[in-house]
């Protein structure tokens, strides 16, 4: 298995350094209480369920959950005790994720790990983020690990000698059982509930798209009641070639508003979906020559206070990315948008819906 | 000849502010980036020779087997030619397409991004509504009305971001001739321009036939439409090139020159480059995604850093009809 640079990280604890060796590396973790030491969340794909977990250096966690049907997750935030965290750390080490080797762990099952070809259709999605883990000299370049992997309880099930998939279910236990209950302290943290603005004046949303090869543009705009229009042209046109009137149905409109809460654009902007893009690719984010640029623009109304929000997100090839990095779900709710402009555009011409 | 009127202008001339993305190399557009950069292959150090760029194909790209291959020998022949365009247009012209888009054509391209680090040689039109990493400037067609001409204006100038080589002595991006690139022949220096030019003349169709060259344009030219189809590299493509192989001292027949041959290889996971097919939005032919690339000696001087992917669109209705399993009769991948 290839060693990465963060191999000889020493894991202390909150109290101190308290260190666990784990074959020839050591590990440790930062105490910062702004850090977010573990994060971890699931998602049930089929019927919409989630569960993270947010665990920052002092101990405090957050734990954000959804049930089925319910398309914003709550969140409360409680206090894993200093001797259990340290427990759930061991546990890390212990089982090998701090040493995650994504293309081994997919040759032992048998599956690509870029994704292409054949693969099972993810149920569950989880993903671990080890932040903060310092190296003892001092020059660990990456110090976090995030990977995902598609049903994991199944997977451990069927491959018992890959003590990851174990652990991850292992330590998934644990941050249940100390977090059970009560919150711990009396602040709780209450996400806020959007839904998609249903003033008929108002456009709703707007999505452009441009490719860089072809220069040709598709726009969806969306108005509260459905209405919309749909534009086709190129980037230098000072006016769309073709522009019909569409009405979109009641489920395409849920679709909509799918993509931007599930997928969390309502709480999550550009720079939030960079930070986590750059996490995952370990600060190396990919420069794509040609491919497309969207830019969205969208109203969403706070269900409790009735105040607006309008975001607007300008980006490029969210639909590779979103394919590449199902993990970063926002990336998926673009991609969504995106596709519904060419679809909405066929649809419209009297092509294939 | 075609000829143009003022009215078919009209669109471009209101056209106040377009991206000059005139990027001879990847990468030059990004601020953070001198805007002289030269990207060399994942191989090169310093050290000349010849570098092979190994190139695997994906499983899902196995159709297009023979475009591939095709392109590979195109970009490793290095040849020059005029007339190496079927069916080429500029941005005014735009059509709405008709027909299928050449696979082959998109992974010319792509394969010049990927394998020999090159950008796009022309102004891509973009809205500058789309601004978060990219420098503005405003540009106008000269009196020529022509677009990518020597006497295009720049503005500001000083202050614009020149990335767009050219030929010292002639400001020419089609002529053929036994010129040796090297930094006293080919340069981005706009004070080097030859007497006559204000820009750098961008390897265009239509600079092409104002210059005497008829249906040539260079293959990384950023716009392709339907049925466009490459018969081979212009000069503009190959002067790009090879002045890359010039390697970090610039110069020609010099030690640390190169020289690139793409080979195909079986390993997918040891492979320079990776083609398949990838998910884009439906206004997408292709692309080349890298890492952004490694300093190597000096500030204008990076090499491609790790693998890379060339990708051709799954959206797309492409001109491969025999795709896999002809022998046995499985149509449904046909169209």
């Amino acid at each position: 298995m290839a060693k990465t640079a963060c191999t000889e990280w020493a894991l202390a604890l909150l109290a101190g350094f308290i260190a666990w060796p784990a074959g020839a590396a050591t590990f440790e973790m930062q105490q910062d209480p702004a850090s977010t030491v573990l994060y971890i969340s699931t998602t049930n794909l089929r019927d919409k369920s989630y569960l993270s977990y947010s665990v920052q250096g002092d101990g405090r966690a957050i734990v954000a959950r959804s049930q089925p049907g319910e398309s914003r997750p709550t969140e409360h935030e409680t206090r894993i005790e200093a001797a259990v965290l340290t427990e759930i750390f061991k546990t890390v080490v212990d089982s090998g994720l701090t040493e995650w080797d994504a293309e081994r762990v997919s040759e032992q099952v048998g599956l690509d790990p870029l994704g292409r070809g054949n693969r099972p259709k993810s149920e569950t999605l989880a993903v671990f983020q080890f932040a903060k883990l310092t190296s003892k000299s001092g020059n660990c370049e990456r110090c976090e690990r995030w990977f995902r992997y598609a049903d994991v309880a199944e997977m451990a099930v069927r491959f018992p000698a890959l003590r990851e998939l174990n652990g991850i279910l292992q330590v998934l236990r644990m941050l249940d059982g100390a977090t059970a209950g009560e919150p711990r302290t009396s602040q709780s943290v209450e996400t806020p509930v959007f839904d998609l603005e249903s003033d008929p004046s108002v456009v709703v949303i707007e999505v452009k798209s441009t490719g860089i090869n072809t220069l040709r543009t598709g726009l969806l705009r969306v108005f509260g009641d459905g209405r919309g229009v749909v534009e086709e042209g190129f980037s230098n046109d000072s006016e769309p070639r073709n522009r019909w009137e569409i009405q979109l149905n009641p489920v395409q409109l849920e679709r909509i508003e799918h993509s931007l809460i599930y997928n969390n654009l309502a709480y999550c902007d550009k720079s939030c979906i960079d930070a986590k893009m750059m996490r995952i690719q370990a600060g190396n984010r990919l420069h794509v020559e040609d491919g497309s640029r969207e830019s969205y623009r969208f109203v969403l109304r706070n269900s409790k206070t009735g105040e607006q929000l309008i975001r607007e997100i300008s980006y490029e090839n969210a639909q590779m990315y979103a394919s590449r990095l199902p993990v970063v779900i926002e990336l998926k709710g673009l991609a969504n948008l995106s596709a519904l402009v060419w679809e909405m555009l066929a649809v419209a011409k009297g092509g294939k819906k | 000849m075609r000829y143009w009127t003022l009215t078919f202008y009209l669109p471009f001339l209101f056209v106040a502010a377009i991206e000059t993305q005139a990027g001879a190399y990847r990468f030059s557009t990004l601020p953070a980036y001198n805007p002289g950069i030269i990207i060399h292959p994942r191989d090169y150090n310093g050290t000349g020779g010849p570098i092979q760029v190994s190139l695997c194909i994906d499983l899902s790209a196995e159709s297009y087997r023979f475009e591939i291959n095709s392109a590979i020998q195109k970009w490793n022949a290095l040849n020059r030619m005029v007339g190496n365009c079927e069916g080429c247009q500029v941005v005014e012209e735009t059509p709405f397409p008709e027909g299928v888009d050449l696979a082959s054509t998109t992974i010319l391209h792509e394969l010049g991004h990927c394998a020999f680090g090159l950008g796009h040689p022309n102004l891509t039109e973009l809205d500058s509504s789309y601004s978060t990493t990219r420098e503005y400037t405003s540009i106008n067609a000269g009196a020529d009305l022509l677009r990518g001409t020597r006497d295009d204006v720049v503005s500001p100038l000083p202050g614009a971001r020149i990335l767009h080589w050219f030929r010292v002595a002639d400001n020419d991006p089609f002529v053929v001739d036994s010129t040796v690139i090297n930094q006293a022949t080919y340069t981005r220096q706009i004070v080097q321009l030859p007497s006559g030019s204000l820009w750098p003349a961008n390897g265009n169709l239509k600079v092409g036939e104002a210059l005497g060259y008829q249906d040539t344009q260079a293959v990384m030219y950023a716009y392709s439409v339907a049925e466009q189809r490459y018969l081979g590299l212009a000069a503009d493509d190959v002067n790009t090139a090879k002045m890359a192989m010039t390697g970090l001292d610039l110069n020609s027949g010099t030690a640390d020159d190169y020289t690139i041959q793409v080979v195909l290889t079986s390993d997918c996971a040891a492979a320079d480059i990776v083609a398949a097919v990838g998910v884009f939005a439906s206004n997408v032919l292709g692309a080349c995604s890298s890492n952004l690339p490694v300093l190597l000696g000096s500030t204008i001087h990076y090499r491609i850093n790790g693998q890379q992917d060339l990708e051709i669109n799954e959206m797309i209705r492409w001109d491969v009809v025999f795709a896999d399993s002809f022998e046995t009769g499985a149509t449904d991948r046909w169209f």
